[in-house]
């Protein structure tokens, strides 16, 4: 998993019938000192996160079979939780 | 199998329930032979009981829960093993034993 | 599957249960045109008795937990195989046997 940033939600009307009923996010990783890191990518939410909470991206297809509660569903990246804080060589960042 | 120093923990109490009650652990990527770290990190479950400072390894995807533990996680990297040593070339160069390594985190 | 020499070998006493008698050993990736060493060195679980200095084939992902010795294992890097020669193009550019230069 990485840590990332919601940054925005996105709205689909026609989609794959299966992700009908899941939020939709847009998030993008994050270093270990807060910057952003990487693509910003969509996930389905898992955790209830809003925009601008530091998430956990889980980037595993059978991981998002697990918490999506499907276990036909085709899905790549989902928001697995809510970081509180995190502790990097001794310093702890708190996210909220 | 990624090789990795553990440098750090994630705390989240909201967050799904097949993650509940599971350690999770920054894992950041080294260099096997010199073990400096590289500029990139992952966030591990851990399998195993790793600690501050740690070398382990850690299996990604769906190898990531192939464990009676992690079998119901929802995983993408999981850690398996801690580092005892790593031989390279004929020479040992790396032995937890003999590392002099402080990491530390409050409790 | 790609090739890769085997260089070394890791000790690890604690670890999961299910990796009990599995030997995890260190490879670096091999550039098939000029057979040289090309990349960082990584760990893979050995299937078929590989040994330092040998070229190997290795499966990723859960391809590598294919193997009778891998099956359920948490393994996601797996040798698969020892390699013997390699042609490509009618021309010999890798041989087992051949005395080392």
């Amino acid at each position: 998993m990485k840590i990332g940033r919601v940054t925005g939600t996105v709205v689909s009307t026609i989609k794959y019938e299966d992700y009908r009923g899941f939020k939709l996010l847009k998030v993008r990783p994050i270093d270990l000192e807060g910057a952003f890191s990487g693509e910003e990518v969509v996930a389905l939410d898992a955790a209830n996160a809003g925009v601008g909470d530091t998430v956990l991206i889980n980037n595993d297809g059978g991981s998002a079979q697990m918490v999506m509660g499907d276990k036909k569903l085709v899905a790549s990246v989902t928001i697995c939780g809510v970081v509180d804080h995190y502790t990097y060589c001794g310093k702890t960042t708190f996210t909220h | 199998m990624l090789a990795g120093r553990v440098m750090g923990m994630v705390v989240s109490t909201n967050k799904v329930d097949s993650l509940r009650g599971c350690k999770l652990l920054i894992v950041q990527p080294i260099e096997l032979r010199t073990q400096r770290l590289l500029d990139d990190y992952v966030v591990c479950v851990d399998d195993v009981g790793a600690g501050p400072g740690d070398i382990v390894f850690c299996a990604y995807g769906s190898s990531s829960r192939q464990t009676d533990s992690t079998r119901d996680i929802a995983s993408d990297y999981s850690i398996y093993g801690i580092i005892d040593s790593i031989d390279m070339y004929g020479s040992r160069v790396y032995d937890k034993a003999e590392e002099d390594y402080s990491c530390n985190w409050p409790e | 599957m790609q090739l890769a020499r085997v260089i070394g070998s890791i000790v690890s006493t604690r670890k999961s249960d299910r990796l009990v008698g599995l030997k995890l050993l260190v490879a670096v990736p091999i550039d098939m045109d000029t057979m040289e060493e090309k990349g960082a060195p990584f760990i893979t679980v050995d299937t078929v008795g590989a040994g330092e200095g040998e070229i190997i084939m290795w499966a990723g992902g859960s391809s590598s937990r294919q193997t009778d010795l891998t099956t359920s294992k948490p393994v996601d890097s797996a040798i698969i195989g020892i390699v013997d020669h390699v042609d490509i193009g009618g021309r010999r550019v890798y041989d087992k046997g051949a005395p080392a230069k």
